[in-house]
């Protein structure tokens, strides 16, 4: 579903965030991100999400590079970023309109899918409210609605489970879970090392912008624990 | 003063994007279009201080024959405290009262007046510019038709700039307060301080018509213009007395004066400071939302839409964009009651009754220009573009959504106005569909612009909208890139006598169906790429 190939990224004065990964995500897969921050997740995350403009390598979505066809596979992936900075002028229900209109969601289907994941992460009786009003947590949960209602191929999430209470971080991985069954696949970050270690088919280790390690989570780790693997492999950044 | 001084130069290094210049932070690329903005701009404001500096010469010949020179000190102190005043009350409301970085700044160790103190320096730092640029100019030629004058004239003149914005700036803040204070009570408080805002100005520009007899009566009863002046406006009066007879009571009375109501201000504001911005920032939560029948829009018409809401919701916004055309309605709809003869009496220009139209048509020109949202509409997206990036959508149907905005905040006023100017100054057949066609067709070249200029000139890392809609090099360029549009066309018909009017128009229409497909192209392909490197 997802294909990184060679990606590169320099920034000012020709200094490389991201150094040529490559790594691969099948369809009903979950993918772990791991790094010290500034090692790359989120360039890495934004090229995926078509956010970000970039020169070296390719993103492919379901087998098409997002330069070759940005919009078809935007269709495709919901992106969830670190810090939702939202339209702060729009009510929740407003802004998930929008996004619905932009998906070409039907009336009856986006009425049943608002109120499914509404409901699931408790966000319902506030969706009348202006998002200036809403916490850090509710506005997660709000892009986390609004990635849900066009069931998206690819999930990705910069760290998805920061500002978010405990029972809507385990709605969260419920859905994550639900999703991957139904054939999606996910890729996410994080800096949450036991829950990459439970949750993910795959992982990858990032540092400096170069990949240290990656494969399937219980080979990477082998006996020993995530946390002690990449306390190893990041041991002199 | 360190926690001061270092307010000051982290806000203005945020808020003017000084970082840019920087030879290590900036990139050349960066760097080049800073210099060009600043370029740009500084040609409009020279091109500005110029005309004004024409006008005050031409103004100095006549007042030096009836040998009253120093009325032209007066003139610039009383244009730079009125163009002062009027700016700051929408600046007040943004930069003072909703600011975002406010949760941050009152969470550090900082006093609460040193706080307020960087925020309406801030607010002071272009009335600065401004002023200089009357003040100084005027105070020049005053200077040379004088010569006997010393050093000392320079030392009161710099106190001049200095000081003769700080009393507008404070009456407008506190403007700005009781009317943010006020619709803060309400639930759409959003739209009762543009409302309000808007009524305040209306106000000001009724009352001053009447209070032009009340002017007279001082001026008949005054036995000098200095005593005239005193009775208006004593500061401007202290300040120049000081200049004129170089009088160094005078200055101090008027520094005194000057700093007195903003030290006052400080004090009392700094105590309830935090409460007023927490009364203001308060946000309604009802918390009863059921999911119910939603409907379904196109893609565009939700585009278009959610810029309305935004729109709606930054007063500042409106009131900068909107207030064009409001003037523009109410100029129409006085020469309902006001008859051609009669304006061109008050207008006082030679044969001004034949080229109304035309007169008129650079007017709508001016308030269209003025009006046009798009020079703001990307960096308003602020921390929040990366929505519009993430989602399945063409660039140029992003575009098309800001555009659609800036056209209904432009053009249905700038047909109405034409059909009534039509029937109030009765105008003919065909100036009413000549100014009809270059106007509508100016509300969309004034859009298509404002956006390029915009996607060049970006600015969005701002902590409060006003610094976007009202400093943002992409506002100034675009002020600056609208007056050449419309002084092109009048240099034209003024330097070239034109007399074939109808062959001027179609040129002029001709000009801006190319200006529109230029740029039109240069948005679909420059432009686009531009949006996708922010």
């Amino acid at each position: 579903m997802l294909e990184i190939r060679n990606f590169s990224k320099s920034y000012k004065q020709g200094k490389k965030a991201v150094d040529n990964i490559s790594l691969k995500v099948e369809a009903g897969h979950i993918y772990g991100f791991i790094g010290h921050n500034g090692a790359g997740k989120t360039t890495t995350i934004k090229a995926i999400a078509g956010i970000l403009d970039f020169q070296e390598g390719e993103v492919l979505i379901d087998g098409v590079s997002i330069k070759d066809d940005p919009i078809g596979c935007k269709r495709k992936i919901a992106y969830i970023p670190d810090n939702p900075n939202l339209y702060e002028s729009l009510t929740g229900i407003q802004y998930l309109s929008f996004i619905a209109d932009i998906f070409g969601i039907e009336e009856g289907e986006r009425e049943a899918l608002i109120k499914k994941y509404g409901d699931l992460l408790e966000l319902t009786r506030y969706l009348g409210d202006l998002i200036s009003s809403y916490s850090r947590g509710m506005k997660q949960k709000l892009v986390i609605i609004s990635a849900l209602i066009h069931k998206p191929k690819l999930l990705v999430l910069d760290e998805p489970f920061v500002g978010l209470d405990p029972r809507a971080s385990h709605a969260l991985k419920q859905v994550m879970k639900e999703l991957c069954k139904e054939g999606s696949a996910i890729f996410f970050s994080t800096h949450v090392l036991e829950v990459a270690e439970k949750f993910c088919d795959r992982i990858a280790i990032i540092k400096q912008g170069r990949i240290a390690a990656e494969g399937i989570t219980s080979e990477i780790i082998g006996d020993s624990s995530l946390e002690d693997l990449f306390m190893e492999l990041t041991e002199n950044d | 003063m360190i926690n001061l001084r270092n307010l000051l130069k982290a806000s203005l290094i945020n808020d003017y994007g000084l970082n840019a210049f920087s030879r290590k932070l900036g990139s050349s690329k960066e760097k080049r279009k800073a210099l060009l903005a600043s370029g740009i701009v500084l040609l409009g404001i020279s091109a500005l201080a110029y005309t004004i500096t024409l006008y005050f010469q031409i103004m100095a010949d006549a007042l030096e024959q009836i040998g009253y020179l120093e009325m032209i000190i007066i003139m610039a102190i009383m244009a730079s405290t009125v163009m002062v005043f009027f700016t700051s009350i929408y600046k007040a409301q943004g930069s003072l009262f909703t600011s975002r970085d406010y949760d941050l700044l009152l969470s550090l160790p900082i006093k609460d007046s040193t706080i307020l103190i960087s925020k309406i320096i801030n607010l002071l730092s272009l009335n600065w510019v401004f002023s200089a640029f009357i003040l100084i100019p005027t105070s020049i030629i005053y200077f040379t038709r004088v010569g006997d004058l010393s050093w000392t004239y320079f030392l009161v003149l710099s106190f001049g700039v200095l000081l003769i914005p700080l009393i507008p700036v404070i009456l407008a803040s506190i403007l700005a307060f009781f009317i943010s204070y006020f619709a803060s009570r309400f639930r759409y408080k959003n739209i009762t301080i543009i409302l309000g805002s808007i009524l305040l100005t209306l106000g000001f520009m009724v009352s001053s018509y009447y209070t032009q007899d009340i002017i007279e009566r001082i001026v008949l009863n005054s036995p000098s213009i200095m005593d005239m002046i005193s009775k208006i406006y004593p500061p401007a009066a202290y300040l120049t007395k000081a200049l004129v007879d170089l009088s160094l009571v005078d200055l101090l009375i008027f520094i005194v004066l000057s700093l007195l109501p903003f030290m006052a201000f400080i004090l009392v504001f700094s105590r309830s400071f935090k409460q007023i911005i927490s009364r203001l920032g308060e946000s309604y939560r009802r918390a009863d939302y059921e999911v119910g029948t939603l409907k379904a829009e196109t893609p565009i018409s939700a585009l278009a839409k959610k810029e309305i809401r935004r729109y709606i919701s930054i007063p500042i916004y409106i009131l900068n964009t909107f207030i064009g055309m409001i003037l523009l309605m109410v100029a129409a709809v006085a020469t309902l009651f006001i008859s051609g003869e009669t304006l061109a009496m008050y207008m006082d220009i030679p044969y001004v009754a034949d080229i109304f139209p035309l007169a008129i048509l650079a007017m709508m020109g001016f308030c269209i220009g003025m009006s046009s949202t798009t020079s703001s509409s990307i960096s308003l997206e602020g921390k929040s573009l990366w929505i519009m990036k993430s989602l399945p959508l063409r660039t140029q149907d992003i575009f098309l959504g800001k555009i659609i905005l800036s056209l209904l905040v432009t053009l249905p006023i700038t047909i109405l106005a034409n059909i009534i100017f039509y029937l109030g100054l009765d105008f003919d057949l065909s100036s009413l569909i000549w100014n009809l066609a270059i106007s509508s067709l100016y509300c969309l070249v004034a859009a298509y612009t404002g956006l390029l200029i915009n996607l060049y000139f970006p600015k969005l890392d701002w902590t409060s909208p006003t610094t976007v809609v009202k400093q943002s090099a992409s506002v100034l360029v675009s002020l600056v890139v609208t007056l050449v549009t419309i002084g092109i066309p009048i240099a034209a018909f003024i330097l070239l006598e034109v007399t074939k009017i109808n062959i001027f128009l179609g040129l002029v229409l001709v000009g801006l169906i190319i200006n529109l497909l230029l740029v039109r192209l240069i948005l679909n392909s420059k432009g686009v790429e531009k949006f996708m490197e922010l």
